[in-house]
């Protein structure tokens, strides 16, 4: 008995430490070759310029997104598929939860799909690995995108590479219910202030104390708040990223901590305690949204159609941001939700850039695609949806909105999980009253300072 | 025992061949998991970042990680308390549903299935997930709690109790280690019983004096078997929670994951992985030294 039992125990005990060592992924070297091999043997060439091989030909792509943006993808591939048959293209998707940390090794290690959707505050990070090819390399025909937009770092342009293809317009948005606001004498068509909206919050409790103004997370109050607040106030990042040092100052940090107190203590949003079971982009989960209790919310252009879906019976409307007194700039950040790129592990980068310039330039791919990626980054493409009507009104008021009152986009440093996890906390333990605004802004400027030093 | 030497003189040459059969197992352990095991050691003693190659800088992961990390102690004292929480509770949840359903009546063995059910179920991301929304403000629970008279409770919003309910979910899954003590409570000679019965004895001076010291081997067995597995806790504190409210669910496998998976940092993920490989091991050492004060084998076997 005692000698099986010490058998399995050392077995189990084995497998136990070893799952725990299992931490690092495969073994990687941190850069990978320029591998843009040329097909074997001859190719045909399209009429687009690019040379597809004759020979057999899988690539993969991968991305996130719901079964909609699934759909449409899968279909554009078809359609690029039956134009070439010798080609085949393999897709990868599923929800964005963890998507990144599975890119991150995989990237690493070498094994990254041929064409990869990545999160444009994320792409940054990737930048040092030397990982994606310049679309200009393949000569590109980027004349559908506007010059202003794409050539914005946060939409895949850096040092003039164009290493990401944006996939839409995106940014912030207020969506609201436009009887509910009414009926409370609120109006989100106008500009307003911060100050307004704790105001508004007070009057939305008088009103009805089961209403809230706005349905707010920690994770929303820090994208939306927080950075926003400081980029009008500063009219400057909070990090300077060639220089790599912090612009911000305790100061501003203090006060914009104050700001959010406030949106606690004046009800405007739901206690933190509440909202704990809703972080992240789970707002509509929560039953208070669905049942209609809230009058706004901030949230992205392409999750819209998510926040109606929870709760569809209201009359919906989009209103302005809010922007404070003498702002330096308007800090909104608009910007493609998602970019994509070809990897340089890629065996056919050619057929990449060919099927990619189908699906960005191409009118069927277009109206195939049409909205599944939020608002889409090429006028020729908007125009073919407002055509076909996919494009739902809230998405374009919405869009129209955000590009309005696009500011400064963040730097790469704050924006980083670490650098957001940070204020994250920040933002926790304000909601939970765990500590005065003083110390946790002293707390976490040293831990912001720790980024760069 | 005596010529252990001549012994393994015996060995032939043909005897090696054990070897090539060994030989899918052998690959398998040494590149899935030795050769792992190996480069996250070195790793740790590195800054490794996933686009940047290693450099060594010896023990500064450890020092940053004992003297400058805030975070550490937190999840180091958060890990040792769903431990404390964990292990007891669920190996006193076995036992109880073990002598409950160790009785002849009819229907038993389905009993025993339904028991078992919520242990087929896993660590898996569904319940963990169910198990959120059970225990929302406006769920299942706050609504049977408000019918019989009690007030809501914030199981996922306070700190104070969010730890508890992740606990709650892990004492749940009692099935495997319940099986385990039922077996061995069948295994307990009838006659013992018998014998202290006719000695005057009642049910629960038997239960203590003759059940327990029978099945300390099995208790002393999951006991192991659940620390490990509640030190390695990270599915349900990262599905349901994602470490907070204020990271007091902020256990260090999610600090580990964390670190390497969304900050990069593998070299420093690495780092905890052996810190918590070692607190591990030492914990289990020391169950293992003090099993020969308390567990009781039937065949006096010697390790």
């Amino acid at each position: 008995m005692k000698r099986l039992i010490s058998i399995v125990l050392v077995c189990l005990m084995i497998m136990a430490l070893a799952a725990c060592g299992n931490t690092s992924d495969k073994p990687a070297t941190g850069t990978t070759p320029d591998t843009t091999q040329t097909p074997t043997g001859k190719g045909t060439v399209t009429d687009r310029g690019y040379t597809i091989p004759d020979e057999d030909v899988t690539i993969r792509f991968s991305w996130w997104g719901g079964d909609e943006r699934a759909e449409a993808t899968l279909a554009v591939i078809d359609q690029f598929m039956k134009m070439y048959p010798n080609v085949t293209i393999e897709g990868e998707y599923g929800s964005s939860d963890g998507y990144h940390d599975k890119l991150s090794t995989q990237l690493a290690s070498g094994t990254a799909a041929d064409i990869v959707q990545v999160d444009p505050e994320t792409f940054p990070t990737y930048i040092g690995g030397d990982y994606f090819h310049d679309f200009k390399d393949f000569g590109f025909d980027l004349s559908n995108f506007d010059e202003s937009y794409i050539g914005l770092s946060i939409n895949g342009r850096y040092d003039g590479k164009q290493l990401g293809l944006p996939t839409g317009i995106s940014g912030v948005g207020l969506l609201y219910n436009k009887d509910l606001a009414e009926e409370i004498g609120i109006d989100f068509t106008q500009d307003y202030t911060w100050e307004d909206l704790i105001e508004w919050g007070r009057k939305v409790r008088e009103y009805d104390d089961s209403l809230y103004l706005l349905c707010m997370n920690k994770d929303y109050i820090t994208n939306v708040v927080v950075y926003t607040y400081l980029k009008q106030k500063m009219g400057d990042t909070m990090f300077n990223m060639n220089e790599r040092t912090i612009n911000l100052q305790n100061e501003d940090l203090l006060e914009v901590l104050n700001l959010v107190k406030a949106l606690y203590d004046n009800e405007v949003i739901p206690p933190a305690s509440y909202m704990a079971a809703y972080s992240g982009d789970d707002m509509q989960s929560d039953p208070n949204w669905i049942a209609g209790k809230y009058v706004a919310c901030f949230t992205y252009v392409s999750t819209i159609d998510v926040m109606v879906a929870a709760a569809p019976d209201q009359n919906y409307a989009m209103g302005n941001l809010a922007v404070m007194k003498d702002a330096k700039n308007t800090g909104w950040q608009s910007n493609t939700p998602q970019v994509l790129a070809i990897t340089k592990t890629s065996k056919y980068p050619e057929v990449c850039a060919a099927f990619l310039d189908y699906f960005f330039n191409n009118e069927t791919a277009m109206e195939t695609l049409a909205c599944t990626r939020s608002v889409p980054p090429t006028a020729k493409a908007r125009e073919v949806c407002e055509r076909t009507g996919t494009l739902s009104t809230l998405a374009m008021d919405g869009a129209n909105i955000t590009s309005k009152m696009a500011g400064l986009v963040n730097d790469g440093i704050s924006s980083s999980q670490e650098g957001k996890a940070i204020i994250a906390e920040a933002v926790e333990k304000i909601g939970y009253a765990a500590g005065t605004p003083e110390d946790i802004a002293a707390s976490t400027y040293s831990l912001l300072k720790g980024l760069v030093d | 025992m005596v010529n252990k030497k001549a012994k393994i003189r015996k060995y032939k040459k043909r005897d090696y061949q054990a070897f090539l059969y060994l030989l899918p197992w052998l690959v398998g352990f040494a590149v899935l998991q030795l050769y792992p095991f190996i480069t996250s050691l070195y790793y740790s003693f590195t800054d490794y970042k996933i686009s940047v190659a290693p450099n060594f800088i010896g023990l500064k992961n450890y020092t940053k990680l004992f003297t400058q990390d805030p975070e550490f102690w937190n999840s180091l004292k958060v890990t040792l308390l769903y431990t404390l929480y964990t292990v007891p509770g669920k190996l006193l949840m076995a036992l109880a549903v073990a002598v409950f359903l160790n009785r002849d009546i009819k229907g038993i063995n389905l009993i025993r299935t339904l028991y078992y059910i919520p242990s087929l179920f896993g660590g898996s991301v569904a319940i963990a997930i169910l198990w959120k929304i059970l225990f929302v403000d406006n769920g299942v629970i706050n609504a049977m709690l408000n019918t019989v008279g009690l007030p809501s409770l914030q199981w996922w919003g306070s700190t104070k109790l969010a730890l508890r309910t992740i606990c709650m979910l892990e004492i749940w899954q009692f099935g495997s280690s319940m099986v385990m003590f039922l077996a061995a409570l069948k295994n307990v000679q009838k006659e013992l019983y018998e014998a202290a019965s006719i000695d005057g004895a009642g049910k629960i001076r038997m239960f203590f004096k003759i059940t327990i010291p029978h099945i300390t081997p099995i208790i002393f067995f999951n006991l192991i078997m659940q620390t490990i597995q509640a030190f390695q806790n990270f599915t349900s504190a990262f599905v349901i929670t994602k470490g907070g409210p204020l990271k007091s669910t902020y256990v260090l496998g999610m600090k580990l994951y964390t670190e390497a998976f969304s900050y990069f940092k593998m070299g420093y993920g690495s780092a905890i992985s052996w810190v918590i490989f070692t607190l591990i091991m030492t914990v289990t050492l020391i169950l293992f030294r003090s099993s020969s004060a308390w567990v009781y084998y039937e065949d006096s076997g010697d390790f």
